[in-house]
């Protein structure tokens, strides 16, 4: 079986989330079948500059086959147009000049998929709102899966992208909150799905001592893993933080690793370590009381998958419904939706060691009955089988919806996309999937 | 700090730790709203105001009936363009032609054309409000910026006096050096003399002679709460201009207390000290204090000034001119006597009369009071 994974950035110094998860499935299917990664030549995700030589590569024994990208994004341009089509009445056209505008446009890479679809059984899009997903799977909607990698934010609302959730042969959820989203913004209920999410490579043995000496960090802390940033919640966390450690004391403290794009508070109980290896995060997280994760916006937070994979606590922002569901499934986290709720939760792990150990514990078991990296390939290959059986076999697929036509494109009747996404079901699914 | 929780470990539900804790909140802080009440409570309130209904409801009837009155009264004698368009097609296929309409209309007419006039009207109103909002705003910046500058000038206009001052010339001004004690508290005749002398030594240096000590110096006429203190006054407790009033209050007050401050002048033999009395002219407010607005007297910024010019007169009627020069050589102040051990238990009878019944002639203290600028010796 032969197997294209298309992401909108692949390399080993490539961090961003759904590229990163990209890369892990890639290496990992390369064990089970014959894997190509179609991706452009761009670094940054801001420009969509092409910094990297077209052509193929290797990375980790995986092909990689990279693409031009035809013209960079100009960051205003894209800004104008998210706030049309996100807050007012618009047309398909301008939804379609949405997508163009966030890239990276590489038609290269399109005509590519739509030439050589022959030469692959199946292709793995990742992140459903670039530019290569939208048009990659209208080019060969009967041989893609899509990883939506979808948060609850506007461009799930925009009337373009539920035909694509319908045309897919199938969707590889993260989470059971954004399967619920997606089926109630497109109604593919009847599309093969599964929630899969990631795994993690995890080392089996993990150091929190050699940790606290090299950072010279010897009292109890919690820890945020990840890029620091007002979008991720890091504003809110240090607020609630100085107010904590101001009314209750202690030596409680906040240890900080990632590139930081906020100024840090100059406190005695904040520390921020910058960007560190692996070898750091996974013993810092080990050496921790608990890994909080104060992002609003989440459709699978791999760090926290992480933290439970070492047997750690996490205290998560409970106005993140992903967060909060795998809290409450895993029974191995707690969750705030304010200074009190992360007051108490916060005191409850830090001070009750009994509480804390079994919170982790049932991490780790949670971790290893869904996230372990068998389970997860296991998920992906069934999948891909089954697909395979109903191809072999016939099955009636759905057809891809065109598009509208040059006229209908530009009537005003698309409601904004913020107001679509707000009338979603929102909430933990707590339900399905517990334990 | 042990947790008030009991969980067994073997067996968390996080769901019910959570309810847990949220019960506990509750029992802390009483029935309390969550945050997405608060922030639609908020939501409500920020609606309210910026709602063009709530603003002008009548505005979007207004409009509604507006167009369909012009489309009663004055509807299109032929029809749209597309409408003319198909007439002239009559011979065709009448589903054909429907088609062709709906394709034309598609192009020439929008069918959503309301509500884009709705959502501009909205928009409108929303920005006047946020305009009505920024222009007040602006008002209150330029009423405090015009305080800031009267008081900016009463101040230069004080340090002029300052600058004029001749050391040497008399005895030593007050130590913040921003008012001379003799124009108020000198006896007239030796500041008759004290002006002339100074007058001559400007001459003699070339300078103007404005601004000098003496009956007909104007500053000194402002001081003194005479008619011509009414330009003042209109910037004090008069004015509409609150902030102005307030700045005003404080730097009198300031000029009051520095004035408190002021070294002794040892009088002239057989002199008498007068005490520091105000006139008490109908129509004016004694002791520069401004009405309240509500018509209660004493409430204006100079209250504190006059409360203790009040006291210094009642301590100076309790003693003798020996026992006010004691007083003076204990640096009491220059027109104070020695504190009246009963005078501070008719201090409230006192404080409830209007200042100038206390300062007039039936206090039987004699002409102790100078005459203004304009001659009249008001409290004679």
């Amino acid at each position: 079986m032969k197997i294209a994974v298309v992401v909108q950035r692949y390399g080993l110094e490539i961090n961003g989330g759904a590229e990163l998860h990209a890369r892990y499935v890639a290496e990992h299917l390369a064990r089970h079948a014959d894997v190509e990664v179609l991706t452009t030549c761009a670094h940054d995700y801001v420009a969509w500059r092409n910094d990297l030589p077209a052509g193929l590569t290797h990375l980790n024994g995986v092909p990689v086959r990279r693409f031009p990208v035809a013209k960079e994004r100009v960051v205003e341009q894209f800004a104008r147009a998210s706030a049309r089509v996100y807050g007012e009445m618009h047309s398909v056209a301008e939804e379609l000049a949405w997508i163009d505008s966030e890239g990276p446009t590489s038609t290269a890479l399109i005509q590519h998929i739509s030439r050589h679809k022959a030469d692959y059984d199946y292709f793995i899009f990742f992140s459903f709102r670039y530019y290569q997903s939208f048009h990659g799977i209208r080019a060969v909607p009967a041989q893609s899966l899509l990883v939506p990698t979808a948060e609850r934010e506007g461009a799930v609302g925009l009337s373009v992208f539920a035909p694509v959730f319908r045309a897919a042969r199938a969707l590889m959820y993260n989470s059971f909150e954004e399967r619920a989203m997606i089926q109630a913004v497109s109604g593919n209920h009847d599309v093969p799905h599964v929630v899969v999410g990631i795994g993690s490579d995890v080392p089996g043995v993990t150091r929190p001592d050699r940790f606290r000496q090299h950072h010279g960090i010897h009292t109890p802390f919690i820890v945020y893993v990840g890029r620091i940033d007002e979008n991720k919640g890091c504003k809110e966390l240090f607020a609630y933080f100085q107010h904590y450690s101001a009314s209750v004391g202690g030596d409680l403290t906040l240890v900080l690793m990632g590139n930081s794009l906020l100024p840090i508070p100059d406190h005695p109980r904040i520390r921020h370590l910058g960007f560190v290896s692996d070898e750091d995060k996974f013993d810092g997280i080990a050496a921790s009381e608990a890994l909080v994760m104060p992002s609003y916006f989440e459709s699978l937070s791999m760090v926290a998958l992480e933290a439970w994979a070492l047997g750690r606590p996490v205290l998560a922002n409970g106005r993140c419904d992903v967060l909060a569901g795998q809290c409450l499934r895993s029974n191995a986290g707690l969750y705030y939706t304010n200074y009190r709720e992360f007051r108490e939760t916060l005191q409850l792990v830090a001070s009750d060691r009994a509480l804390a150990q079994a919170l982790g514990d049932n991490g780790r078991t949670y971790y290893r009955r869904h996230y372990d990296w068998p389970v997860i390939e296991r998920k992906y290959m069934d999948m891909l089988t089954r697909l395979q059986q109903a191809d072999r076999a016939g099955e009636a697929r759905r057809p891809l919806e065109p598009l509208p036509g040059w006229m209908a494109r530009r009537n005003v009747n698309c409601r904004p996309a913020n107001a679509v996404v707000a009338e979603l079901p929102a909430g933990p699914a707590v339900a399905q999937g517990r334990g | 700090m042990p947790s008030e929780f009991s969980v067994r470990s073997d067996s968390v539900d996080v769901e019910q730790i959570m309810s847990r804790i949220r019960a506990r909140i509750r029992e802390k802080r009483g029935v309390d709203y969550t945050e997405d009440e608060i922030r639609e409570l908020a939501n409500v309130k920020i609606e309210q105001f910026l709602d063009p209904g709530k603003v002008r409801s009548e505005l979007l009837e207004l409009y509604l009936r507006g167009r369909s009155g012009v489309a009663a009264v004055d509807p299109p004698p032929e029809g749209p363009l597309p409408a003319r368009i198909i007439k002239t097609l009559g011979r065709m296929p009448r589903r054909m032609l429907k088609a062709i309409k709906r394709k034309v209309r598609k192009i020439f007419v929008n069918e959503h054309i309301e509500q884009l006039n709705y959502a501009l009207f909205h928009n409108l109103v929303v920005e006047l409000t946020r305009v009505g909002i920024e222009v007040k705003n602006l008002k209150m910046r330029v009423e405090s910026l015009s305080s800031r500058l009267d008081f900016d000038e009463r101040r230069a206009r004080a340090m002029e006096t300052v600058v004029q001052y001749k050391p040497g010339a008399g005895p030593a001004p007050d130590a913040s050096g921003l008012f001379d004690s003799r124009t108020r508290q000198e006896p007239r005749g030796r500041r008759d003399q004290q002006g002339r002398r100074d007058r001559q030594d400007r001459q003699n240096r070339g300078d103007r002679p404005e601004r000098q000590g003496g009956p007909d110096r104007q500053s000194g006429s402002e001081r003194q709460g005479g008619p011509d203190r009414q330009p003042d006054q209109d910037r004090l407790g008069g004015s509409d201009r609150q902030g102005g009033s307030d700045r005003q209050g404080d730097q009198d007050r300031q000029a009051g207390s520095e004035r408190e401050g002021i070294a002794p002048q040892e009088p002239l033999a057989g002199e008498q000290v007068q005490p520091m009395i105000e006139p008490a002219q109908p129509g004016t407010w004694p002791g520069g204090q401004a009405p309240r607005r509500d018509g209660a007297p004493g409430e204006g910024p100079m209250r504190g000034e006059a409360q203790r010019r009040r006291r210094r007169r009642r301590r100076g009627r309790g003693g003798s001119a020996g026992d006010q020069a004691q007083g003076q050589g204990q640096g009491q102040g220059q027109d104070q006597a020695p504190a009246d051990p009963g005078g501070a238990a008719d201090l409230f009878s006192q404080d409830e009369h209007p200042a100038h019944e206390q300062a007039g002639p039936e206090s039987g203290r004699g002409p102790d009071v100078e005459p203004g600028p304009d001659g009249n010796a008001s409290g004679q």
